[in-house]
């Protein structure tokens, strides 16, 4: 039997917040994508909870529900910072960390008891590190597969700590409604309810036939779900969809030389992750967000892929010139995105060229022995000229 | 300016130029139209600044000159949707009223000085060809153009002049098309330009318009380009083009003839089981016989045989399908001749004498 955690950070975005400022403390605390209103909330402290302030809510919404409320605008960047923090406390534990995103993750723990302890005392320490180290607070849930661990950790928000063990699933289950299973929403909800399928209870007293008739392999899913079955594994790497950096200035500029710095900073940072990781991607997209919000991403799909920096720096800023319109706007935020990846030993099929000296090969020697000098002597020894003051 | 016209004539005149004008630009200006009477002729013009058409229309009558700069997608969207009877177009300062048929519209335009000056037509040190023929050359070769700017000069057509000979040459590095023609080059033009993708185009759809041969100016930064009614100017690429001459293999390879369609056919087909990954179909040489096809893990094989005389060396080449079919398109039908001499070695394909396609292979992976 497996031994599953999941700890999902409670209101996450608002506690760094109050965190990093602690005038904020026990105060209604909303953070949301824009100040002007326009946005929408992305996390409410529990205090701003108990007005009906809600996650996706639009922001002028959450004002007229919480006037008194302290809005705060997300600085995801923070975020990750901290989440990073958190996968290293996870990871001091068992390498088998699925993040699923910066505030929430899967820890397979099975096997350990000899060594760190069972699931509960795992859990129970991780909880206690993050608030002692972090100073945030954290709901873990633990269940023999995900979708209890998930459910548990979701059952005594905020500070909860529940514990599903096997032989109580289907009792833990009975009668909680159906939309607690995962991947249940307001689609299957529907259906389920025009079944008069209500709780998991219900859903677990009809046979597979019936509930493959009428949703295919999802039925097949939610047929072992209702029985707290749930073979799916703990994946610590998959395969990465794509890489993508984003930046945003501390000021909204309208400076080209200023925009263009920091793509290719961005550039570089991207390419950086694919040689680490041993891919190459074929798309490459520029994300520029103007200072009233309005974001624009404009791509370009090449042949072959590339991991080259100037390569890649060369579409971007080929983008930047051709496709984005600057004249006058100011910039808050820009991003590079490497999609479309492929593994780079692509050796096997490589398309030949019918001139000398015009595939990639130079912008590869160049970047080899830039890589060489960046080795013996550092980062940062050798710099890109744009890149001077 | 006030100029009574057919609907129709005006939109195919419209319809023409709207191919040079751009929508996405910040410059209004450069998605403007501008209407000009000439004569007893009125005149449309547009032009994203690196290629301009000017295109003369008949009119019914004239009966005051002038000219009028007006937004260029509402203009040809309205005579878009207003392809009968006549109209009347009458310039009140810098709008323009447009009535006829019981329409009545007022469309604000443009400081007509504003608009961008397209250089006109000289008549010395040009070269003249079958308008039908141009068409056909361009229609060849453009396809091939390499579409990332990286590559700044194989984004554009290389057109050579050179006696009484017209070659174009397209290539993105990894597949080339190449055609020759005759040409009427009385004062003795020899010349190497490369024209942007965009301007090229043009040229087949001027062309459709005329009968009589086409006139072709080259300069240094531009070219100019004459039918009837018509003048398209275009910008040149500066730079230097790839060494193409060198990238043409000497014809000691293995050769055989294959029918257009057919071929097409199979490597359609085969093309169904490659992926994005392994993009690739095989081409494999056997006696009497080319089989063509593809072999993809986790997807399933394709082998589509077609009878060939042939008694060369047996080989296998990989070729990318896209680029076997773009070649295959251009020729369209009859038959084409392939070279191979190795699989890491560039293979040709011709049709008739004047068309040659250049396709770089794929190399395989030893299986």
């Amino acid at each position: 039997m497996r031994k599953i955690i999941h700890v999902d950070m409670d209101a996450f975005y608002a506690s760094v917040e109050e965190l990093d400022n602690p005038g904020l403390g026990g105060k209604a605390v909303i953070v949301g994508g824009s100040l002007e209103g326009r946005g929408v909330v992305s996390s409410a402290s529990y205090e701003a909870r108990r007005y009906g302030v809600r996650s996706a809510m639009p922001v002028s919404r959450a004002r007229r529900l919480c006037p008194h409320g302290i809005f705060v605008e997300a600085r995801i960047e923070r975020y990750a910072e901290v989440s990073e923090q958190l996968l290293r406390i996870f990871k001091e534990y068992t390498p088998l960390v699925e993040p699923v995103s910066l505030d929430e993750a899967y820890l397979d723990v099975t096997g350990l008891e000899e060594t760190l302890g069972d699931a509960g005392h795992i859990g129970r320490q991780i909880k206690k590190r993050i608030k002692d180290e972090l100073g945030l607070i954290a709901s873990v849930g633990i269940g023999p597969n995900k979708f209890l661990a998930k459910l548990a950790s979701g059952l005594k928000k905020p500070d909860g700590f529940v514990v599903i063990k096997e032989e109580e699933r289907e009792e833990f289950l009975t009668d909680l409604p159906v939309s607690k299973i995962i991947g249940v929403g307001r689609v299957t909800e529907k259906a389920l309810y025009k079944m008069r399928i209500y709780t998991i209870g219900e859903l677990r007293q009809r046979p597979l036939d019936e509930l493959v008739e009428n949703f295919g392999k999802w039925g097949n899913a939610l047929y072992y779900l209702s029985r707290g079955i749930d073979e799916s594994p703990v994946v610590a790497e998959w395969d990465p969809r794509s890489v993508s950096r984003s930046f945003t200035f501390e000021r909204d500029v309208k400076d080209l030389l200023a925009i263009r710095r920091e793509l290719y900073r961005l550039t570089e940072d991207v390419t950086g992750h694919l040689k680490d990781t041993g891919v190459k991607a074929r798309t490459i997209t520029v994300k520029i967000r103007y200072s009233n919000f309005k974001t624009i991403t404009r791509s370009i799909t090449i042949v072959p892929p590339t991991d080259l920096t100037e390569m890649v720096w060369r579409h971007v800023d080929t983008l930047l010139k051709e496709k984005v319109t600057l004249k006058d706007k100011a910039v808050r935020l820009v991003g590079v995105t490497l999609s479309n990846l492929a593994p780079a030993v692509t050796e096997e099929f490589e398309q030949l060229c019918l001139f000398k000296g015009l595939n990639t090969s130079l912008d590869e020697k160049l970047q080899r022995a830039a890589d060489r000098i960046t080795k013996k002597y550092g980062s940062g020894s050798l710099k890109k000229g744009l890149l001077l003051p | 300016m006030k100029v009574l016209c057919s609907n129709s004539k005006l939109h195919e005149g419209l319809q023409l130029v709207g191919n040079v004008v751009t929508t996405s630009t910040t410059k209004p200006i450069l998605q403007a139209i501008k209407l000009e009477t000439v004569n007893d002729m009125l005149e449309i013009s547009g032009t994203d600044l690196e290629v301009g058409m000017k295109c003369l229309v008949e009119t019914e009558k004239v009966m005051k000159s002038g000219s009028v700069v007006l937004p260029g997608g509402r203009v040809m969207g309205l005579f878009r949707e207003w392809t009968e009877g006549k109209v009347q177009l009458e310039v009140q300062d810098n709008s323009c009223r447009i009535s006829g048929e019981g329409c009545d519209f007022k469309l604000l335009g443009y400081a007509p000085d504003e608009f961008p000056t397209i250089p006109s037509f000289t008549e010395k040190g040009h070269f003249e060809i079958d308008s039908g023929k141009i068409g056909e050359m361009v229609r060849k070769t453009v396809f091939a153009c390499a579409s990332e700017r990286l590559r700044h000069t194989m984004t554009g057509v290389l057109m050579e002049v050179k006696g009484d000979v017209i070659k174009m040459v397209a290539t993105d590095g990894r597949r080339m098309a190449y055609i020759k023609e005759k040409v009427v080059n009385k004062d003795k033009i020899s010349r190497n330009s490369i024209i942007p993708a965009k301007g090229v185009q043009q040229l087949p759809k001027i062309a459709a318009h005329s009968s009589e041969p086409m006139k072709i100016r080259l300069e240094d930064t531009h070219m100019v380009v004459k039918t009837e009614k018509i003048t398209l100017y275009s910008q040149l690429i500066e730079g230097q083009y790839p060494n193409y001459e060198e990238a043409i293999p000497k014809e000691d390879g293995e050769k055989l003839e294959v029918d257009t369609e057919i071929l097409s056919g199979a490597v359609r087909r085969a093309a169904f089981l490659t992926t994005e990954e392994r993009h690739v179909i095989r081409f494999k040489l056997r006696k009497g016989k080319v089989i063509v096809s593809a072999e993809t893990p986790d997807i399933g094989n394709a082998e589509i045989e077609i009878s060939v005389d042939y008694s060369g060396v047996e080989m296998e080449v990989g070729l990318n399908p896209d680029f076997l079919l773009d070649g295959l398109k251009a020729v369209g039908k009859g038959p084409v001749r392939f070279m191979f001499k190795d699989p890491n070695t560039a293979a040709t394909m011709r049709a008739g004498k004047e068309y040659l396609y250049v396709l770089m292979p794929i190399r395989l992976a030893e299986a």
